[in-house]
């Protein structure tokens, strides 16, 4: 709401403003944004029932009608963070970044434990997940490091792997390896975009594997996971139901409504709901998910990589990792390609936290890969 | 701002190599969303290529799901359940307190404790949480989403009613295969049909409830050793009650002790003793060696060195009813030496007397009989009275079904039979004969040794039965006897067949100190006969109580 609070009177105060804004907007993962969305809507309709039996929840639409909520907000909150300026964006996300990190290193004291996991805590009756917050932050705050001097400087380097090391210290004693991988990944790409050595890449690729050992050892529901995954135990559940459901909605599903294994599924609001949208919508309803998602990627680094500022560049960048590779992970998952591992699907999986901060993700993306009319513009708004 | 100056869209800080970059990792993306694209297809499309599916689905197929047993009503008798073994996965479980609270949730009997303490004493594997869990309560589990649960699949075979007809119906193995009973004879049929058919035996629950009840109050009552007791419709060939004392709980079938588990109306075999004699009676008739109204000696008879006496020695010459009614031994020797050994061994034969009754049952035993050489006077003397070859109940119930069938034998069997379709039958006396002989058992009933066995309105005609079991060393033991009775109804126009036979009584005062089949077996047929012939839709007759035998059905 801060964030309206500062562009409402520029935008009153320009009425040029928002037909330049609009026009400069990547319209095409606008739209895709809008589909994504519509499409979590029905998926929710889809998943709510079940799983709101499943966690006691009497209300059978409950997660529908949080849907119902969420969605057009992610919308409004997007639109309004893409009228933010280059330096808005760093601003915001540089304060996104202190508010999360503060809020994660309360959480041990505060936090709301589920299922043997801190990561949440109640506000005003509101469950929040301060990570989901900080992720777009974090990958603002590592790509102005990077980016802060013409030649990239290993003290910007440091100081982002650095920063990463802690937040991810963090996530490991929630503890959410998920959330942990995912952040690296997007802190690799900004490196990688801002210039990495090959060498490095290379290293880090080769680091990998020690990395999944250190995990495997350390963490005991990781290697069971991994031990199901690779037919070293017996299979989890929740992954042969979701199998089944993809098998069983084939190429155009069973139809709306007639799913059956999503009753069974844990989580089939949000980290299976991607094995709800196969069984009641087969392949066909794959292929548009990861079509959007893809579009989503392709469109915005094409635009990306015509930007002229390297901060641009690596921010954008870093927001399309984030947005995609959870993307990818969730539906790897949900179709038992890759073990399981509890990752929303953006845009699509119900949760508050989720939801809002990816809405924060895609509103910085679409301010950063808008089209100006002119750089003086942007100079002019915020050169003083 | 203060320090260094950040300028968004500086044209100086583009940098070509960021754009190479960017585009590789686009590149990289799509790849990754054409993967997960292709992986889905694979599943969705080419589902049978995937392995872990197909072992899943062979786990499937290969689980025992029987067909439903049922009787001929569709009460069901057997019916296979799914159930699950709970097993909580050591490594995916980060909260086993939590899980175990979720499950107790469910299922209310876990014992939260003795998992916390199996849990802890691990740190990889599966630790046993519950060893009973339902389909229904899997998925309450599943949606109370307790973590880290491993549900191990199993189908359990169950008998709503117990012990009722328990060896008629059998049980299976820890693998689900028919052990014995009908769940062994008809195991190929009730495993292929799965668990979506059922397979309907010949039984009606109704009858044998009062069949299986009567049969323990006559045993206790006498305190046998065990007994057996069998109800046929004849024209059908339908088995309606099979039972056998002392029976067990099928659900509890591990404690049931070898004795309880015979199954003495198949498995046992005895020198049934005087009701043989009715078969003796009916071949010398059929042949025309006597008319019905003959006269016969009765007086001790001497064939190969032994003399053959009455029980109950009385003046003769008797009419052969009369002889029937007082069982007299020496009659039926007389008229089976008339018969000789072939035509003896012939009529035993086609009345299935010689050969194993019911196939398709392995319990089922092979009479034991005399080397066809070994059918000497002597022993056809002894046969015709009931000596010399020993059947089970069964067999005797069945060869007995002639009389109620018009002289037609059939091989009754336990699946019910379809309406109207009549099963092979043999004619091996003229319905003038077997109504001959119903007007005799008739006589034996209303006037004879089986007098007990009457139940008014209902015309019982039947014929006991007592023989002593020999010793080892072959003589015979008149303290241990095989009391039994064997008996038609109604009279008029039979229809069913009653068999009890009941396994060393003893002379107990309530049956006046008597062992003998009319004493024991003979009023136990009587109570059956009273209470199942309403439900096989027998209308009792109530001026004919006592009286004479009406001929044909009455208009």
């Amino acid at each position: 709401m801060a964030i309206s609070d500062v562009q409402a009177p520029r935008r009153s105060g320009l009425p040029g403003f928002v037909s330049a804004w609009w026009a400069g907007l990547d319209r095409v993962t606008l739209s895709t944004l809008s589909v994504l969305l519509l499409l979590g809507l029905v998926l929710q309709l889809a998943a709510s029932p079940g799983a709101t039996a499943r966690i006691g929840i009497a209300e059978p639409f409950h997660f529908f009608e949080r849907q119902m909520v969420f969605a057009p907000l992610v919308l409004i909150v997007a639109l309004a963070l893409s009228m933010l300026s280059t330096v808005g964006v760093r601003r915001l996300g540089m304060a996104l970044a202190a508010a999360g990190l503060v809020a994660m290193a309360m959480l041990p004291l505060v936090g709301h434990t589920e299922n043997g996991a801190t990561r949440w805590m109640i506000v005003a009756g509101q469950s929040i997940q301060p990570s989901e917050f900080l992720k777009p932050g974090f990958v603002i705050v590592a790509a102005w490091l990077l980016t802060r001097d013409v030649t990239v400087r290993p003290g910007g380097r440091l100081k982002a792997i650095g920063l990463y090391a802690v937040i991810a210290l963090l996530l490991y004693g929630q503890p959410d390896i998920g959330q942990m991988l995912l952040l690296g990944t997007a802190l690799m790409v900004v490196l990688f975009v801002a210039g990495l050595g090959w060498v490095w890449v290379v290293a880090v690729a080769l680091a990998l594997p020690a990395l999944g050992l250190f995990l495997y050892s350390t963490m005991p529901h990781v290697a069971r996971r991994m031990d199901a995954f690779l037919g070293l135990a017996t299979p989890l559940e929740q992954v042969e139901v979701a199998r089944d459901a993809i098998q069983r909605g084939g190429l155009i599903g069973v139809g709306p409504g007639d799913g059956m294994l999503k009753r069974d599924l844990p989580d089939a609001h949000t980290d299976y709901i991607y094995a709800v949208a196969g069984e009641e919508f087969g392949l066909l309803a794959g292929l548009i998910i990861i079509g959007c998602f893809a579009l989503l990627a392709v469109r915005s680094l094409g635009r990306i990589a015509r930007a002229d500022d390297r901060f641009t560049v690596c921010a954008a960048s870093g927001l399309v990792a984030l947005l995609t590779v959870q993307a990818l992970v969730n539906i790897g998952v949900g179709s038992t390609l890759l073990p399981s591992k509890g990752m929303t699907l953006p845009f699509i999986s119900a949760g508050g936290s989720s939801m809002l901060g990816t809405a924060i993700t895609v509103g910085f993306l679409l301010a950063l890969t808008r089209e100006r009319a002119d750089a003086q513009l942007a100079g002019f708004r915020q050169g003083h | 701002m203060t320090g260094r100056v950040w300028t968004p869209g500086d044209p100086d800080r583009s940098d070509p190599k960021a754009r190479r970059r960017v585009r590789l990792l686009a590149t990289g993306l799509v790849a990754g969303f054409v993967l997960v694209a292709l992986g889905h297809a694979r599943l969705a499309v080419f589902a049978e290529a995937d392995r872990p599916a197909e072992a899943r689905a062979e786990r499937e197929r290969t689980l025992p799901v029987r067909a439903d047993l049922v009787d001929r009503n569709g009460e069901l008798l057997a019916r296979s359940l799914r159930f699950y073994t709970l097993f909580l996965d050591v490594r995916a479980t980060r909260d086993a307190a939590e899980s175990l609270r979720r499950i107790a949730s469910v299922v209310p009997d876990v014992d939260t404790a003795a998992a916390m303490r199996r849990f802890s004493q691990r740190r990889l594997g599966q630790v046993i949480v519950h060893a009973d869990v339902s389909p229904r309560q899997r998925a309450a589990i599943l949606a109370a989403g307790a973590e880290g649960v491993v549900f191990e699949e199993s189908t359990r075979r169950v008998y709503p009613r117990g012990t009722l007809a328990a060896h008629v119906i059998g049980f299976v193995n820890r693998e689900g295969r028919g052990v014995i009973g009908a769940e062994r004879a008809f195991d190929a049929e009730l495993r292929a049909a799965g668990s979506m058919a059922r397979i309907a035996l010949s039984i009606d629950v109704r009858v044998q409830y009062a069949v299986e009840e009567e049969l323990e109050r006559a045993a206790r009552g006498s305190s046998a050793l065990g007994g057996a007791a069998i109800v046929v419709e004849a024209a059908s060939g339908e088995v309606l009650a099979l039972a056998s004392w002392p029976t067990h709980d099928l659900n509890a079938i591990n404690r049931a002790s070898d004795d309880q588990k015979l199954n003495r109306a198949l498995t046992q075999r005895f020198e049934m003793g005087s009701t043989v004699k009715v078969f003796t009676f009916a071949e010398a008739i059929e042949a025309g060696r006597v008319g019905e109204d003959a006269l016969i000696e009765v007086h001790p008879l001497q064939v190969a060195g032994s003399t053959i006496r009455d029980f109950n020695p009385v003046e003769g010459p008797l009419e052969l009813a009369r002889a029937l009614a007082v069982s007299s031994n020496t009659a039926a020797a007389r008229l089976a030496l008339g018969a000789g050994a072939t035509r003896q061994r012939t009529m035993l034969r086609q009345l299935g007397l010689l050969d194993r009754p019911l196939r398709g049952f392995a319990e089922a035993a092979a009479p034991i009989q005399p080397a066809t050489d070994r059918w000497t006077p002597d022993r056809v003397a002894t046969i015709g009275y009931g000596h010399g070859v020993s059947v089970s109940a069964f067999a005797l119930a069945e060869a007995f079904s002639v009389f109620a069938n018009d002289g037609r034998a059939v091989r009754p069997g336990l699946l019910a039979r379809p309406d109207g379709l009549e099963p092979p039958a043999r004619q091996v006396f003229s319905p003038a004969t077997t109504r001959t002989l119903v007007r005799m058992m008739r006589e034996t009933v209303t006037d004879g040794t089986g007098i007990r066995a009457d139940a008014p309105g209902y015309e019982v005609a039947g014929k006991t039965g007592t023989a002593e079991k020999q010793r080892a060393d072959g003589t015979y033991d008149p303290d241990r006897q095989v009391s039994s009775f064997v008996g038609l109804f109604p009279a008029r126009a039979p229809r069913f067949v009653v068999f009890l036979m009941l396994d060393e009584p003893q002379r107990v005062a309530a049956n006046a100190n008597l062992s003998t089949g009319g004493a024991v077996a003979a009023p136990a047929v009587g109570r059956i006969v009273t209470r199942i012939a309403p439900v096989l839709g027998v209308t009792p007759r109530r001026t004919a109580a006592d009286g004479p035998i009406v001929e044909g059905t009455p208009g």
